[in-house]
């Protein structure tokens, strides 16, 4: 990959990778070392990035594995594990909720989840990035919103 | 047509993650308009997928961290960049240490020319008969012909011992008479 791809590449989705390598590893300069990391990767691996249908996607997914090797190594724990929700999230009962029904989900559901309503990837680029047929992506977002339904009505009963 | 509460919750579930096309939201807007237990169905759903969008963006919001210059791999300190340079250490090392030794080897052995020579010579002349097992390698530094050279230009050379030959021969008449 030329640099001029790379550096276009990084203006266009470092942001949302670093966010989302935060969320994942919940250290901000361990998640900066895992940026970089990725564009290393991402500049001596030109032909698979070339081959992949969305760079985004690959680029996600070549940060995800960064992510997880290092939460292994560190035994970093996942931040939506440990944190308690934000301040207007305790405010609003329903949202507070929601967050716990999103913290009961299992980890496969809850990272599609995530992948899809927080960095609004499409069902292709996250079946890139976790290594899934997109039926399989599908069909877990959909699990996740059905329970996330169930758990919601159960609490409003 | 009613349709198949899993399908329809399918399809509402697609409708608002992003997923569906125009026609077929179009499609299925209009299947809602005529079914209520289907748009209070939607409207759940809706609600759910809001919330859950809701509750999740607000864990990204906390502290939005400047974007970091992007390093070239040359200012990377990865591992893999280690690991060649100890490796290219090693190699130059190993080769370091084989070139000491050849060096050695031909400082030992002689000239390299009379040997290349003795090697062409070898290509060119008829394979060789059996040697002795004692023999093989015999130009090597402790080889039984080098040491049989050794030894025999350390032994002291035989005194010369001088013949003298009469040029006039004695009969043995001559030599009876003599007696």
């Amino acid at each position: 990959m030329e640099a001029e791809n790379i550096e276009t590449l990084y203006k266009a989705h470092a942001p949302v990778i670093l966010l989302y390598l935060r969320r994942l590893v919940g250290n901000g300069d361990m998640a900066a070392d895992l940026l970089q990391e990725t564009f290393a990767t991402a500049l001596s691996s030109e032909k698979n990035l070339r081959k992949a249908a969305s760079a985004r996607g690959w680029l996600f997914g070549v940060a995800r594995n960064l992510g997880l090797n290092a939460i292994r190594r560190k035994k970093v724990l996942s931040p939506l594990d440990i944190d308690p929700p934000a301040a207007d999230a305790q405010e609003d009962e329903r949202l507070e909720q929601m967050w716990k029904a999103i913290g009961g989900l299992p980890d496969v559901l809850r990272e599609t989840l995530r992948l899809k309503l927080q960095q609004e990837l499409s069902y292709e680029e996250i079946a890139t990035v976790l290594s899934i047929p997109v039926g399989t992506v599908r069909s877990r977002l959909h699990h996740a919103v059905r329970r996330l339904r169930e758990r919601m009505q159960e609490s409003k009963a | 047509m009613k349709l198949e509460t899993e399908i329809l919750e399918h399809l509402l579930i697609d409708r608002e993650v992003g997923r569906l096309s125009g026609d077929v939201k179009a499609l299925l807007d209009a299947y809602l308009s005529a079914d209520p237990h289907a748009q209070s169905q939607s409207a759940q759903i809706a609600e759910t997928v809001a919330l859950a969008r809701q509750a999740l963006c607000q864990f990204r919001q906390p502290e939005p961290a400047p974007l970091p210059p992007l390093r070239r791999p040359t200012d990377l300190p990865l591992s893999g960049r280690r690991n060649a340079r100890r490796l290219a250490a090693t190699a130059f090392s190993m080769a370091a240490c084989l070139v000491i030794g050849i060096g050695i080897g031909l400082w030992v052995l002689g000239p390299v020319k009379e040997k290349s020579q003795a090697v062409s010579m070898t290509r060119l002349a008829p394979p060789p008969e059996e040697t002795p097992q004692g023999e093989v390698g015999a130009e090597g530094l402790w080889s039984m012909r080098r040491l049989y050279q050794q030894a025999k230009q350390a032994q002291p050379r035989p005194a010369p011992v001088l013949v003298w030959k009469s040029p006039t021969r004695v009969s043995l008449a001559e030599k009876g008479s003599i007696q």
